[in-house]
């Protein structure tokens, strides 16, 4: 695997990782 | 394993936009999976808003959110998603977004369907629908792992080869133009204007023009 491609699955396995921590910051604001 | 040095920088903008719209859509999956986890904490069934009726079982504080920012902003973002990375030929998660979805609301089915909030044996009824889910979302998976860690493995950053446009053939050269050129030279040595040195000058002169630099 070269560099461009560790680093587009890595920011992406990043944006993975917030999306979740997002929706659940999203979730508990909202349902409190 | 190969490693090779990406010939460009990654683009920022292009980053920007594929990080942002797919922790969109992770964070609108994460909203539905979470959603979904507190209507089934209740029963599975709720009713919000100003009606003439009485609403039974009201639902939590957020569930529109959860559940509606969900469905529609996973849509948006996903669909976002899916249009930059293909739009850059970038290698992409986008064939995990459908299995994600099916298999996390299966997990609510079964965890639910197995331990109800009522307290009472298990939900048949949820468990189907979980095993519908699980192959829903698990089938896709199996065909949906191995291309896209393809994909990723064979990304080199490189663009598309662009088909270098070949030199148009040069037009054939005719004789005609060379023998014209002789033949006017010809006139003029056997009028007299040009002597036998300026005619052979002249004449080389025309020859050699016609070949190859």
């Amino acid at each position: 695997m070269g560099r461009a491609a560790g680093y587009w699955l890595l920011l992406q396995l990043a944006a993975v990782a917030a999306g979740i921590w997002a929706g659940a910051l999203v979730h508990r604001l909202v349902s409190t | 394993m190969h490693i090779r040095a990406a010939p460009h920088p990654p683009p920022l903008r292009a980053s920007l936009w594929v990080f942002v719209t797919l922790a969109g859509a992770v964070c609108a999956l994460t909203l539905l999976f979470l959603g979904t986890r507190e209507v089934m904490a209740i029963g599975g069934a709720c009713a919000d808003g100003n009606a003439p009726y009485v609403i039974a079982r009201p639902c939590p504080k957020g569930t529109f959110v959860s559940v509606f920012g969900g469905v529609f902003g996973g849509l948006v973002c996903v669909g976002l998603y899916t249009l930059v990375t293909t739009q850059r030929r970038l290698p992409a998660l986008t064939g995990f977004v459908w299995p994600a979805l099916f298999l996390s609301l299966a997990w609510n089915f079964f965890e639910f369907g197995l331990r109800p909030p009522a307290g009472d044996g298990p939900v048949w009824a949820w468990l189907l629908t979980g095993v519908l889910f699980v192959a829903l979302g698990g089938v896709p998976l199996l065909f949906t792992v191995g291309p896209t860690l393809r994909a990723f493995a064979g990304f080199t950053g490189e663009a598309a080869p662009t088909p270098v446009r070949a030199r148009p053939p040069a037009p054939p050269r005719t004789a005609a133009p060379l023998v014209g050129a002789l033949e006017r030279l010809a006139e003029l040595h056997r009028a007299g204007v040009l002597d036998d040195a300026e005619f052979g000058a002249a004449r080389r002169r025309v020859l050699g023009e016609g070949e190859e630099p």
